[in-house]
């Protein structure tokens, strides 16, 4: 009974374990956001953001760019789909066109897709 | 096989009065697991579920799964409330004894916690009319008692194996393990043994009624005909029936925890589809008379365990879907 009820147990690790291994998507993390001003006027803000994948595996992630404007609170956001693999850290440049103000980068990274 | 269904089904743990109180101490856990794991799956389901309904509807599982998870889970939780309860009032009493109460004091306070006996009383029907030698023909009735109290009496007609004045629901696993010590006591004296049981009357009314009844005919029919046996049958001596008793006494303390409990009697039946639904043109299938509480609720844990368990894996490692 005892040796049923070990295999039974390995193999529900094993399982688990290979489901983990060869199943599971991205787990993405943001490393680093940096916000530069726009070159000239009217030219959109440039936000470098640093995504790294933790995951055992890749796939396909939200990337969610908010200015907040520190004087009105109001926001400025642009979101992309980016294609991530396993172990990969990626440099994503986003261009926002927003009106001229005291701007605070905040980046979302969501996995799965909405 | 049919070791297995007995010893994990049927009648778990009933061989001698330890493994009856340890059966006792895991259906309580069983309820315990039943209760706090659809919690903790009600829990993972509201917590995450922007992930998960994103998870079901880019994997192409219906949404309206999550909700039958939801249901399933509270409904469990619901039905087992009564258990986890029960069990809080056992792990209570255990910890007086534990802080060192006199036990003999806890007990008679569980006694009195259990409550006037109630209304279930649990009857078996056995393969073999058991009669004490020294009352031939005569019921056989045996206390089920100890210094703490009386857990009421098992009356013995014929094949009809009743717990008389059983508290709340009574437990037909009392009987079961009756049955298993009977075996014992005839066996060490080298005595015919094979008592079994063939009808639970809280499973199967109708059946355990009519075989009764059919059981009472042929020992009516052999008191008339002044014939030895008509209905085969195993005789107790008085020392066997002592032996019984002290042995009914050592598992009160269990049964005044079991009373706690809620004693849900069902029969089982284990289906093996081999060409499955919607086809299903063959299927393999093995019923139980009776599943042994432990062993439903047991089953029920493992079942809800392993549906948390999945939840748990899903919300740690979101598994890959094909982008948009």
């Amino acid at each position: 009974m005892a040796p049923r009820v070990i295999g039974l147990a390995l193999a529900a690790v094993m399982l688990s374990v290979l489901w983990v291994w060869h199943c599971t998507g991205a787990r993405p993390v943001v490393a680093d956001v940096h916000l530069s001003p726009p070159a000239a006027a009217g030219a959109p803000y440039r936000v470098e953001v640093v995504l790294r994948n933790e995951g055992f595996g890749g796939g396909q992630v939200d990337l969610t760019v908010r200015l907040r404007d520190q004087a009105s609170g109001r926001t400025v956001q642009q979101s992309q789909k980016i294609a991530l693999d396993e172990g990969e850290t990626t440099l994503v440049v986003a261009e926002v066109l927003a009106p001229a103000g005291d701007y605070v980068p905040a980046v979302e990274v969501k996995y799965p897709p909405r | 096989m049919t070791d297995i269904a007995r010893h994990l089904v049927r009648e778990p743990s009933v061989g001698n009065p330890t493994e009856y109180a340890a059966r006792v101490l895991r259906l309580a856990l069983a309820y315990v697991g039943l209760f706090v794991l659809p919690l903790v799956g009600c829990g993972l389901l509201i917590w995450q579920a922007h992930l998960l309904v994103t998870l079901t509807q880019r994997s192409n599982v219906e949404t309206l799964t999550l909700l039958f998870f939801l249901v399933f889970f509270v409904y469990l939780a619901t039905l087992s409330a009564p258990g986890a309860l029960g069990a809080a009032r056992i792990a209570y009493y255990a910890l007086l004894v534990r802080l060192g109460r006199d036990r003999l004091a806890v007990e008679r306070r569980k006694a009195r916690a259990c409550g006037l006996p109630g209304a279930g009383e649990p009857v078996a029907a056995l393969n073999k009319a058991l009669e004490r030698e020294s009352q031939r023909g005569q019921p056989l009735c045996l206390a089920v008692a100890d210094a703490a109290g009386s857990m009421g009496s098992l009356e013995i007609d014929g094949v009809r194996l009743w717990h008389r004045d059983a508290r709340r629901d009574g437990s037909n696993s009392l009987l079961g393990f009756f049955v298993e010590q009977v075996n014992h006591v005839l066996q060490a004296r080298g005595a015919d043994a094979g008592l079994d049981v063939l009808h639970w009357k809280k499973i199967q009314d109708e059946a355990a009624e009519e075989y009764l009844s059919f059981v009472r005919f042929a020992r009516n029919l052999e008191q008339h005909l002044g014939t030895a046996e008509l209905w085969p049958r195993l005789i107790l001596t008085d020392a066997d029936c002592q032996e019984l008793e002290r042995r009914l006494a050592a598992i009160c303390p269990a049964l005044r925890d079991e009373a706690f409990l809620p004693d849900w009697e069902y029969s089982g039946e284990h289906k093996l589809p081999l060409i499955p639904e919607p086809l299903g043109l063959i299927s393999l299938s093995r019923s139980e008379t009776r599943v042994d509480p432990v062993a439903s609720m047991g089953c029920a844990v493992l079942v809800v365990g392993a549906a948390v368990a999945v939840l748990a894996l899903l919300v740690v490692f979101p598994p890959w879907v094909p982008g948009s």
